[in-house]
């Protein structure tokens, strides 16, 4: 390596982010280079001389002004057509209340179309086992119902009687 | 870029104000820094820093992440001060006491007088380079910033950015060993 090589290194070996072959290196020069070495020296020490003082900090109690003072300003800031439409559709505080929103909509929909429709097939021929049927086996059989439906189309509708047949209404 | 920038900028992006306001937060202090020491005062710092944050919260919607989020923050800082510095046409103004005030006042007496009048000589020193040259000393020295990024921030080639310090720190070095010897006598 030579003097001005070293001297292009320096630069960034003192101020700390340096290679560690290019480390090297300058540190063999160094060795053998007495100039070089008073050189790197003052450099280190100027470096040193710098670096000896704190980071410089606002006031005590600056950061909270600060950021109200901020906002403040930014409130005042002209904003565009765009911006604000995408604000308004987007502010998340609004995500849940929407949510909502869409939910007691379908329930209410939902339910003033029941009536209109009228009672389902099922509601017309009434089941022989509904007076020994309780409430959580309401809930339940259709699901059960459904289950076992799905059983029988496979492995039990080739050769096994059907678990639960629903009696037809008799004369 | 940084994860948390990112998802910080993607936030604001759709929507989310208080991802702006942790942007602020997590970059602010390094703002503040880098703004001080071009500028050498708190007051001028200060207005600089929050002239900043208004810049980026205009601009983030099109902040295209192609750089790290850090360094166009730091570009934006580095630009204002020189700005503010070329608007007011003088030579930042140093404000020595807040340069004394800075010394831990758990150092005894001697140590204190000492310590503050190293800051002031450092302060003087630095404020007598030119202003990009102080940009570029303060983001290698204090704020640690690798040569290319620093090349980005300032708009020039890294070779630029070492050449130009290696005559701030030689300029520094003379301005200090006479400044220090002045204190001594």
């Amino acid at each position: 390596m030579t003097c001005r090589e070293t001297r292009d290194a320096l630069i960034e070996t003192v101020t700390g982010r340096t290679p560690p072959d290019l480390r090297r290196a300058v540190a063999a020069h160094l060795e053998v280079c007495a100039n070089c070495r008073r050189e790197a020296a003052r450099f280190e020490e100027t470096v040193a001389l710098l670096r000896a003082g704190p980071d410089p900090d606002p006031p005590l109690g600056f950061w909270p002004g600060f950021m109200v003072q901020l906002e403040e300003r930014i409130a005042r800031e002209p904003v565009g057509l765009w911006a604000r439409l995408r604000r308004r559709l987007t502010v998340p505080a609004l995500g849940p209340a929407a949510a909502t929103a869409v939910v007691v909509v379908v329930f209410v929909v939902s339910t003033l179309l029941r009536p209109a429709l009228g009672p389902g097939p099922e509601a017309q021929t009434p089941n022989p086992l509904a007076p020994y049927l309780t409430d959580s086996m309401r809930t339940l059989l259709p699901s059960l119902e459904q289950t076992v439906q799905i059983w029988q189309s496979g492995l039990g509708g080739t050769d096994a009687d059907p678990l639960y047949l629903i009696q037809p209404e008799g004369p | 870029m940084d994860h948390e920038d990112a998802a910080l900028v993607a936030a604001f992006k759709r929507g989310e104000e208080s991802a702006f306001t942790a942007v602020v937060i997590k970059h602010r202090e390094t703002v503040y820094r880098i703004a001080r020491r071009m500028l050498a005062n708190h007051e001028d710092g200060a207005d600089v820093t929050q002239e900043v944050f208004i810049r980026v919260h205009r601009a983030l919607p099109r902040f295209d992440g192609r750089a790290q989020l850090r360094t166009w923050l730091y570009r934006i800082t580095v630009n204002l001060c020189l700005d503010f510095q070329e608007r007011r046409r003088r030579h930042a103004w140093v404000d020595l006491d807040e340069v004394v005030q800075e010394v831990p006042a758990e150092a005894g007496p001697v140590a204190q007088v000492e310590a503050g009048a190293l800051r002031q000589a450092v302060a003087r020193a630095v404020e007598s380079l030119p202003p990009r040259q102080r940009a570029m000393v303060g983001l290698r020295l204090y704020q640690d910033l690798p040569y290319d990024e620093i090349a980005g921030i300032c708009g020039c080639s890294e070779g630029t950015v070492k050449a130009t310090m290696f005559a701030a720190l030689r300029k520094l070095r003379v301005l200090l060993a006479e400044e220090w010897s002045e204190e001594r006598r």
